[in-house]
């Protein structure tokens, strides 16, 4: 790869990127002295300054290569530093003012809300957020000011879960349960997300007077991420038939509803040029509604990149594209790297969308050229069953030793299972969406429209119920199962990216 | 244009078959229709019973600890129904009024039948402020009401016989509204919490007054099964063929309690309990009765 040729440029930019990243991994599990990081920092440093005096290019690169490097490792130390002390709050009790900055977590029973303390004991202090567990009522809402009375207390991990770390990746150090909550203002903080979250929550209220239960739980799932009011047996099912990922709005999801986006147009024979752009737009609207978490816009920035790569054709432009928006989420929040799971899933499954479906695609069709946009655009007018076939596959397959890792057990009957729902994904987030709106509008509307989005949910629940009840849809594997197969995945990607690496010469 | 045309076609289709498939659905469902039924739904440790008559006529009695009432209504009622004739509150205390807090919300409840009984918790004023802000008529219970609910079906209040709206009261449970569903010769009694002293003061009203006769075919087992409920006496004049004691799995009173069990064995009920039955319908054709 180093041989005599000059490295092209798009090649240089990514290998910097993926400098940063393996910084940040490397930093994710070794925590090494400061003064070693210094002096590697240093020398780096001085190959890139001999580099620059010899005006080699090579030696610039290698330079620069290792100042991103450790450009990660500093990363994610500052994120590490950049945890307040509350070493003086742990164990005491408190009265602490505060305003919910995210929309609470609802479950069935308790409500968790993440609120930025300002004021304890009448005193201001440096801010920190903390998880308040409340009962179910009275709710609370984003922009609520509120002061809380009662024991803070350090985080701990429960048995099999890592909830430390699981809060740390979101800035919490903090948890208090069950304290007296009394409600003293609402409305301040960011405007903005105040407004969405307000119709975020209207639109829910839309559902649920026009869907019963189950189904309205699963359609929240699925047009907007929520699935916190699934009912357990439920969850259950979908974890027994691998088709958990539907309700959690993934990149994959969203990349569905893109391309909803655009055979709608094109069924108005709006062309795909445009209806690309639209779909984009509508993404963004659709990011921005559900309160626009950092996990949503990472979902929708892979969502839109797997509708490009489907626009383009052109993969060696998409690596970049990818490690880029990879590396900037990475940037933002160095320690999903390691620690959050939809983030690892959504890349990986982004991965195989853009990397393996059209390669599976083609040895099924037999054609020997790659082609340049997905012509399940232009040709078929409807969902095409061997393209979700194939993508769900290719989703699949490259997340599984990352899930048979996370969960060490592997659903027998996923592949199938998922095909026979993520068919009807589409249809039920996109009715879904009609419904909402309409309730916006005028009531009976939404009310008929509900009743066929409540055919479509029926269908999907009722086959994730029939295929979890086939015995030995999911077994227990040992964890190691994940390394030989992650070796494999190893030498194809090694294989392949002799592929994906070349440049064509025009 | 043509094009378009020829696009939206199998949409056109698409949709014509789904309101097909949707109005077979609601056909079959009238077509099933023949008996009472009454379910006392799992929900954990909490009450939450659901009363069918078959003109359409559909009773929730409680609503449970949590939202779990919500996804067993969804899989009984039919998905075009999107109200509830009568909601039963027998006292406000969490088992049995969270789930209806979200009931009120998401439901068009007609009208709702309750104590007026004041109290101190979260999910009550959210209970208090929604009935207020959906403008939804209350009728506070009181012993000897009686309601026709069509097709042979009667139900009668039998406690409380004081007036409790807006007053705060110590023993909460005692306040249960009770309630007796007949349908042609069979019979339920719902008893909510109350506990012995309310038992007896039936028993003797029921003896002196003959009001009302405690004789049922189905007892809901008072207060999930406590042993300071369910006294001898009482169950001696109640009689029940089938006892259902509405409790959560592994929950931490111990409930149903082993003497409540022995006095039920002893009156000769069948003894069901939603913690290792799950849901629990009784069907009722007016002349026999018996469990799905």
């Amino acid at each position: 790869m180093f041989s005599g040729e000059k490295l092209p440029k798009s090649k240089v930019f990514l290998f910097l990127l993926l400098g940063f990243i393996g910084g940040v991994a490397a930093r994710s599990f070794f925590a090494p002295t400061f003064e070693a990081v210094f002096i590697l920092f240093a020398a780096s440093a001085v190959v890139l300054a001999v580099g620059i005096l010899r005006l080699n290019r090579r030696i610039i690169f290698l330079g620069a290569l290792f100042i991103l490097f450790f450009a990660g490792i500093l990363r994610f130390s500052y994120a590490e530093i950049a945890r307040p002390d509350l070493s003086n709050f742990y164990g005491k009790e408190f009265k602490a003012q505060g305003i919910v900055v995210s929309e609470p977590e609802r479950s069935k029973s308790v409500q968790r809300i993440t609120i930025r303390v300002f004021e304890t004991s009448k005193k201001e202090i440096d801010p920190f957020k903390l998880l308040v567990t409340v009962g179910r009522y009275p709710r609370y809402e984003i922009g609520n000011k509120i002061l809380v009375h009662g024991t803070i207390e350090k985080p701990e991990n429960y048995s099999e879960f890592d909830y430390v770390s699981y809060l740390a990746r979101q800035d919490i150090f903090a948890t208090l349960f069950f304290p007296q909550v009394e409600k003293i203002g609402k409305g301040k903080g960011n405007q903005l997300m105040i407004y969405l979250a307000r119709l975020k929550h209207s639109f829910e209220k839309n559902l649920e007077k026009v869907i019963p239960e189950p189904h309205v739980a699963f359609l929240k799932g699925l047009t907007l991420g929520e699935r916190e009011s699934l009912p357990a047996d439920l969850v259950e099912n979908f974890n027994r038939t691998g088709t958990t990922h539907i309700v959690a709005l993934s990149g994959y999801n969203i990349t569905m509803l893109g391309r909803f986006f655009v055979l709608g147009l094109v069924l108005f024979t709006v062309p795909f040029r445009v209806s690309f752009w639209i779909a984009t737009a509508g993404i963004m609207l659709f990011v921005l509604l559900t309160g626009a978490s950092p996990s949503v816009v990472r979902a929708g920035i892979m969502g839109i990149l797997v509708l490009i790569a489907q626009k383009e054709g052109r993969l060696y432009q998409m690596t970049n594209a990818l490690v880029f928006a990879g590396a900037i989420m990475i940037l933002h929040n160095p320690k999903i790297l390691r620690f959050d799971a939809a983030f690892q899933l959504s890349f990986l499954a982004t991965l195989g969308l853009i990397y393996l479906s059209p390669r599976i695609e083609r040895m099924l069709d037999g054609r020997k050229k790659f082609k340049t946009a997905d012509p399940a655009y232009k040709e078929k007018p409807f969902f095409s069953w061997k393209q979700t076939l194939i993508e769900t596959l290719s989703a699949q397959f490259m997340v599984l030793p990352l899930l048979i890792y996370l969960f060490g057990r592997v659903s027998l009957i996923s592949p199938i299972s998922n095909i026979a729902v993520i068919v009807a994904v589409p249809y039920a987030m996109a009715l879904g969406f009609v419904t909402g709106g309409l309730g916006f509008l005028w009531h009976p509307l939404a009310q008929i429209s509900g009743w066929l989005t409540w055919l479509i949910l029926e269908y999907q629940i009722r086959v994730i119920e029939f295929f979890a009840q086939i015995p030995a849809a999911s077994i227990a594997v040992g964890k190691w199962v994940a390394i030989p197969l992650v070796v494999f995945y190893c030498y194809v990607a090694f294989v392949l990216s002799r592929y994906i690496f070349k440049v064509p010469r025009s | 244009m043509e094009k378009t045309c020829q696009n939206i076609k199998p949409i056109f289709l698409a949709v014509l078959t789904a309101f097909a498939v949707i109005i077979w659905y609601a056909v079959f469902y009238f077509e099933s229709r023949q008996n009472l039924l009454v379910t006392f739904l799992d929900v954990g440790q909490g009450d939450a019973i659901f009363i069918e008559i078959p003109n359409g006529n559909q009773i929730l009695i409680d609503g449970g600890p949590d939202d779990s009432v919500l996804a067993k209504l969804g899989s009984r009622m039919p998905f075009w129904d999107r109200s509830i004739d009568l909601v039963i509150l027998t006292h406000p205390e969490k088992d049995h009024v969270a789930g209806l807090v979200e009931i009120l919300r998401r439901y068009d409840v007609d009208r709702v039948l309750w104590t007026g009984v004041a109290h101190s918790i979260a999910e009550f004023y959210e209970w208090e402020r929604l009935l207020k802000e959906k403008n939804i008529s209350a009728i506070y219970a009181y012993a000897g009401q009686h309601a026709r609910l069509g097709q042979g079906a009667f139900l009668d209040v039998l406690s409380p016989s004081g007036d409790f709206v807006g007053k705060s009261v110590k023993e909460l449970n005692e306040t249960s509204v009770v309630v007796k569903l007949e349908h042609g010769k069979n019979s339920f009694l719902f008893t909510g919490d109350i506990g012995r002293s309310t038992e007896y003061r039936m028993l003797s009203e029921s003896l002196n007054t003959r009001y009302f006769i405690l004789d049922t075919d189905v007892l809901k087992v008072a207060h999930h099964g406590s042993k300071y409920s369910s006294m001898e006496p009482f169950l001696a004049a109640v009689s029940p063929n089938i006892a259902i004691a509405q409790v959560g799995r592994k929950n931490r009173y111990g409930h149903p309690a082993r003497e409540t069990l022995d006095r039920l064995a002893a009156v000769g009920a069948a003894i069901f309990r939603n913690d290792t039955d799950g849901d629990i319908t009784i069907v009722s054709d007016g002349l026999n009765f018996w469990k799905k």
